[in-house]
């Protein structure tokens, strides 16, 4: 999975960079939020991304903002890594649409546990995206029977859109997933054939 | 106290890792000191909160006391705009600092960091 590293500072990248590849990830860098967002903005963005608060131009917390309001990037799971640890920044922080957030200084094992909840949730909506992609290809792909349909009533066929007055269990073979059985009900019987059991 | 092979244990053993990054702090941190001189100098309360920000989390990387406590107390200053102790707090920032970079350049020149 690619991840976003987005800090302006020089060692924390190279750490952060060097300790993703070691645990089979790929990463891109953004020395600011900036250059992290154009790095957002073209196909196929990360979806998963640590971020620093502290960043000149765009700071991390603007930047969770402006990737929680573009839909295309609402998949992404955020990271948020500062060095502020007040509460209030903590639920700033937050509030502005990161998933977690780390406070420096932090233990690399830790955000090794932290990235793989991410990626786990990444992996989760991406799989449900895929369903819920599918379902919507199987729900084109029925056949719709609703609406008001135009019935004769005398000889029950219907008016289909072609404006062609067809046999009502032509029309429902047509337009739904049922299947006839032609029988002769005991009032039929009865009537049209002159036939009474009694 | 700073030490070389702590950081390379913290890096999950990766002594190679732990030199570069001692390498690139030793080139970045007198541009972020520098910073830090300048927006006192020009009394600029919120320049100096963002300069000791960023030299703190660059500090952080190898140490969590010393230079990063006071980096922190200058970062304070700035962010309420109470500098009459930050030229002092300043200096003994650069006494830290120096400190630290000797204890790395030292661990550099007697080899691997996890040495």
């Amino acid at each position: 999975m690619r991840v976003l590293i987005a800090d302006d500072d020089p060692v924390l990248r190279h750490a952060l960079k060097a300790q993703l590849a070691a645990w089979q990830y790929s990463s891109v860098v953004a020395t600011n939020g900036k250059q992290a967002w154009q790095v957002l903005q073209h196909a196929d963005p990360p979806l998963l991304a640590v971020v620093d608060w502290n960043m000149p131009g765009i700071d991390g917390v603007d930047l969770c903002r402006d990737i929680r309001a573009t839909p295309a990037l609402a998949a992404m799971y955020l990271i948020l890594l500062t060095g502020n640890q007040d509460h209030k920044d903590v639920v700033a922080g937050l509030e502005s649409g990161a998933d977690d957030y780390i406070t420096k200084p932090f233990s690399w094992d830790e955000l090794r546990a932290r990235l793989r909840i991410g990626s786990r949730i990444v992996g989760l909506q991406q799989a449900l995206a895929a369903r819920v992609d599918e379902l919507q290809q199987a729900l084109a792909n029925v056949k719709r029977l609703s609406g008001l349909l135009p019935i004769c009533a005398y000889c029950k066929r219907i008016r289909n859109n072609q404006d062609y007055w067809m046999q009502v269990e032509r029309y429902l073979a047509e337009h739904s997933e049922a299947e006839f059985s032609h029988g002769i009900c005991p009032e039929c019987l009865r009537t049209q054939l002159s036939f009474d059991h009694s | 106290m700073w030490s070389p092979a702590e950081l390379a244990d913290r890096l999950g053993g990766d002594a190679d890792l732990a030199r570069e990054l001692v390498d690139i702090f030793l080139v970045e941190y007198p541009v972020l000191v520098q910073a830090i001189r300048t927006a006192v100098d020009h009394g600029d309360a919120p320049a100096i909160r963002r300069a000791a920000h960023a030299l703190r989390g660059a500090i952080t990387n190898f140490i969590d006391d010393g230079p990063t406590e006071t980096a922190l107390a200058i970062e304070r200053a700035g962010e309420s705009s109470r500098l009459d102790d930050v030229p002092a707090l300043v200096r003994q920032l650069e006494g830290e600092i120096h400190s630290l970079a000797g204890a790395m350049q030292g661990a550099r020149d007697a080899g691997p960091c996890a040495s």
